[in-house]
């Protein structure tokens, strides 16, 4: 197993590095985590003695990088890595699962505990996506927006955020998506719009503003969605302001989704050269299953619509890495740059790939992942790892305590059992109607300070919390968490979890 | 009270399960689980998908709509992963061979609901 510090060759893969405008059999060297030299002088650059791998009949690129996932929140995955390095994607980007109110859960639960480099593209609404339709369209959860808690989050985490996440929706017109330029200049990043209207809210004309509101380096996902709103007017033309947009330097990115890709749309697109700058999968769990299930499973589908492999290729790795002010680790394989690496085979013969409307077509070629290194390290391929239904379906231990209770550390017992008198005195109730924002925010204050008062971690707190009452440990904001759980047994629950710790004290 | 009525267009000894069937005058889809029988509305409330080919999970315990992979509990039709979304469920039987099926009752379709039903 190669290792950082080690010295590898890997020989004879068919290299496409669009940043070197490699597209060729070549060695690479790896030496102590970073690409030592491409080509002829690989095996020179290395020790004697170093390890040799066969990558013949493979191709190799820069490791792929996803700039739309969700490993966050309510559609997230118990394990990440599942969804990034596991497939072969060694970078990606969690795009909306947490807001400004949750990012100090996000960072603490998931900086730097994946293997996958992992950033935060944060949606503007404090809370993130919680993919909840009442909560969506309604102006009040912007929560007035907490310009200066951006700004510090911004400065005690530098690198983490690389955009903000805003959704063209309905019902308050143009306004939000101008606060969100306004804030993503103000905190220096692209600001990434969500287009497409799923969720039977009135299409609104901001649907299209935010092609007029972007500017060049910002970016809009889910270009080839067929819903209300999309990038073609009613005789099947792009729409001039799409094209205005594109030659002012907007980058559209695909986001894939569970409901956002139509053959129909996308091959009228093409068909105008309308193309999308980036490829996303916008994995989450309500498409895990089909029809995205990976990055690797939909890029098929964009040879099938005319891109060359050389230019499918660089929509997930030099131009996102670019996009996102990432080019110094990732996107090339260029000496000196991080050994992510991505091999991967493109198999020939003929497969069925759905859009997110149940429409397929027959395509000739499909992308599977054969290998992946992170830092030089080698891991393998497990691409239906994250079919687990534990990994993807947060489950509430309503009738059982969960096993994961029984290793919680006797610190974090004892945050459980500060934490239910602190939650005592609040009132909640979980309606399938209204979440209760507010509530929830109360409620992730209580837990938050109750972290504080007994001097844990707060990502310990947060997974003592997971671990007394779900099965596998979702990130899901603790707010949200404790909302859904009917209060007297989340309250008994607590009390039982930290007396066992007592009880063997 | 339950009030059961003969479920009509079906037979648990020949049919494909999930299977249509006639209540009354309304058309529910019934499920085969490890538990027994349950019905359930034939279309999932998030886009109106054919739940025909909803997928049981979870010991039985739930569907996962094919289309969007929305899921509910079949007992009471709550969301799992699709908070303010629900499912009609309906009790399901097997006497003597044939499938009686009844509307929920009213504390049901509270449950289903969030409605508080007043004490009697």
């Amino acid at each position: 197993m190669i290792g950082i510090g080690s010295a590898t060759v890997l020989k004879g893969g068919h290299l496409v590095d669009p940043s070197q405008g490699i597209d060729r059999v070549a060695d690479i060297a790896v030496v102590g985590g970073r690409v030592a030299a491409v080509g002829p002088e690989a095996a020179a650059s290395v020790p004697e003695g170093a390890e040799t791998i066969d990558l013949s009949g493979h191709y190799v690129s820069p490791g792929w990088f996803d700039i739309h996932i969700h490993a966050y929140g309510t559609l997230g995955f118990a394990d990440p890595d599942s969804i990034g390095i596991r497939q072969g994607v060694t970078s990606y980007v969690d795009a909306g699962g947490p807001g400004i109110g949750v990012m100090d859960e996000f960072a603490a639960l998931l900086g730097g505990h994946t293997v996958t480099d992992l950033y935060a593209g944060p949606y503007i609404r404090p809370m993130g996506i919680i993919g909840a339709q009442f909560i969506e369209g309604d102006i009040r959860s912007l929560m007035n927006f907490p310009v200066t808690q951006w700004v510090d989050f911004m400065a005690d985490h530098p690198g983490l955020v690389r955009y903000l996440k805003v959704a063209a929706l309905g019902s308050y017109g143009t306004g939000p998506l101008k606060m969100g330029k306004g804030l993503a200049e103000i905190i220096g990043v692209p600001l990434y719009g969500h287009i497409g209207e799923y969720q039977h809210q009135p299409v609104d004309p901001c649907v299209y503003e935010i092609f007029n509101i972007s500017q060049p380096g910002d970016i809009i996902t889910h270009l080839y969605h067929a819903n209300d709103g999309p990038v073609l007017d009613e005789d099947s033309r792009v729409l001039p302001v799409v094209r205005d947009a594109e030659r002012r330097g907007v980058l559209f990115d695909v986001g894939f989704g569970a409901f956002n890709f139509g053959w129909d749309l996308a091959e009228k697109c093409f068909a105008q050269d309308l193309r999308p700058h980036i490829i996303s999968s916008d994995l989450q769990q309500f498409n895990v299953l089909g029809p995205v299930k990976s990055l690797a499973n939909i890029l098929g589908i964009f040879l099938h619509l005319g891109m060359s492999l050389d230019e499918v290729i660089d929509t997930i790795t030099h131009i996102p890495a670019k996009a996102l002010g990432l080019e110094d680790r990732i996107g090339s394989l260029a000496p000196g740059m991080p050994a992510d690496i991505t091999v991967f085979d493109v198999e020939e013969g003929e497969f069925e790939a759905f859009d997110t409307y149940a429409v397929s077509r027959r395509i000739g070629r499909r992308f599977a992942p054969v290998l992946a290194f992170k830092h030089g390290v080698r891991y393998e391929i497990d691409m239906e790892l994250c079919q687990d239904e534990r990994n993807w379906m947060m489950q509430i231990a309503e009738d059982h305590i969960p096993e994961a209770a029984a290793r919680l550390s006797g610190r974090q017992r004892e945050f459980l059992g500060a934490l239910r008198p602190a939650l005592e005195p609040h009132r909640w109730t979980y309606s399938l109607d209204d979440m209760d924002l507010a509530t929830a925010t109360a409620l992730q204050g209580v837990v938050h300070a109750a972290a504080r008062r007994t001097g844990i971690p707060l990502r310990d707190a947060l997974m003592a919390l997971y671990g007394a009452f779900l099965d596998s440990p979702f990130t899901i904001q603790s707010g949200l968490l404790l909302l859904q759980i009917d209060r007297d047994l989340a309250l008994d629950r607590l009390e039982a979890v930290a007396r066992d710790c007592r009880a063997a004290a | 009270m339950t009030e059961w009525q003969i479920l009509e267009g079906i037979d648990p000894a020949t049919s494909e399960f999930p299977a249509e069937a006639t209540l009354g005058c309304e058309t529910i889809l019934v499920f085969r689980t490890a538990n027994g029988y349950r019905g359930t509305e034939p279309l999932c409330p998030h886009q109106k998908v054919p739940l025909k080919t909803a997928v049981l999970m979870s010991g039985d315990t739930m569907i996962r709509c094919s289309r969007h992979h929305f899921i509910f509990r079949l007992d009471g039709g709550a969301g799992v992963n699709c908070t303010g979304m629900r499912l009609t469920t309906y009790p399901v039987r097997e006497v003597d061979g044939r499938l009686e099926g009844a509307l929920p009752d009213i504390e049901d379709q509270a449950r289903q609901t969030g409605a508080v039903v007043p004490a009697p």
